[in-house]
């Protein structure tokens, strides 16, 4: 065997190192208008029983309802139903890890709302919840893998 | 009247745009599971509480914020039902299942904190 076919060979057998992000544009414009609009009513529907409750009840019992699963219901279906259940699992690992992070910007936010003001307590607690979310998956990646695309 | 039912709306047209927004960069994104955490970004919160500091004003915002965070223990817990329960009952009564723990554990939290 020659040196040459000795590292072909090696190079094969060697697992391909896939990038940390992928991003599919054309994925986007594939998702068919019908869920998009399911979305915007899930969306739509729990921000206006956030407002009314808020206003009926106050607005820490309005709080509450910032955090419900609005459209991970939906989107789990949808996944389920039109690519399969084993990226519905995986979806759904990752909103454990954004959810987690939701309770970080609520945090940020209730903290800095008081001591700096809206326009610095709002994009701050985004940015928040973003970092929170990349470090718990970049964890969760070198602990168990990547995971399936 | 009139300013809660436009508030409410603002909130509304808002609350759909961010999640569909979300949504769409959560099919653009590679892995599934690193798309996934915008399955749970905060949509919902940010229309909720840039329309309370406009409406109302900081502090109330904050009071607004500060329960959030039992509601996202509950999304917590609701994320982890719906994993564990995803394979045996499949997504719509895993979700049921998963709605009703996050009750118990947001409602139940703000119970215990405020009641």
């Amino acid at each position: 065997m020659t040196s040459r076919t000795a590292s072909r060979q090696a190079a094969q057998r060697r697992p391909t190192r896939r990038p940390l992000v992928e991003f599919s544009f054309d994925n986007a414009k594939k998702v068919p208008r019908r869920d998009l609009y399911i979305r915007f009513a899930f969306g739509a529907g729990i921000s206006t029983a956030a407002s009314v409750i808020a206003i009926l009840l106050g607005f820490q019992v309005g709080g509450l309802l910032l955090a419900f699963p609005a459209i991970l219901p939906a989107t789990l279906t949808l996944i389920e139903q039109e690519e399969s259940e084993v990226k519905a699992v995986e979806d759904d690992v990752g909103s454990v890890l954004g959810a987690t992070s939701l309770a970080a910007f609520a945090a940020l936010a209730w903290w800095l709302l008081r001591i700096a003001g809206p326009a610095v307590a709002l994009p701050v607690a985004c940015v928040g919840w973003l970092v929170s979310s990349l470090l718990l998956y970049a964890g969760l990646r070198a602990v168990f893998g990547e995971g399936r695309r | 009247m009139l300013k809660d039912a436009v508030t409410t709306a603002i909130q509304a047209i808002a609350g759909g745009t961010l999640v569909v927004a979300f949504a769409l960069l959560g099919e653009v994104i590679r892995p599934k599971r690193l798309a996934g955490l915008f399955s749970a970004a905060p949509s919902i919160a940010i229309a909720g509480l840039a329309v309370t500091v406009v409406a109302a004003g900081a502090l109330p915002a904050s009071r607004t914020a500060f329960t959030m965070m039992l509601g996202a223990a509950g999304f917590v817990a609701f994320s982890a039902t719906v994993r564990l329960l995803l394979r045996p009952l499949h997504a719509v009564l895993a979700s049921m299942v998963g709605c009703l723990v996050w009750i118990v554990v947001a409602v139940g939290g703000y119970l215990l904190a405020f009641g």
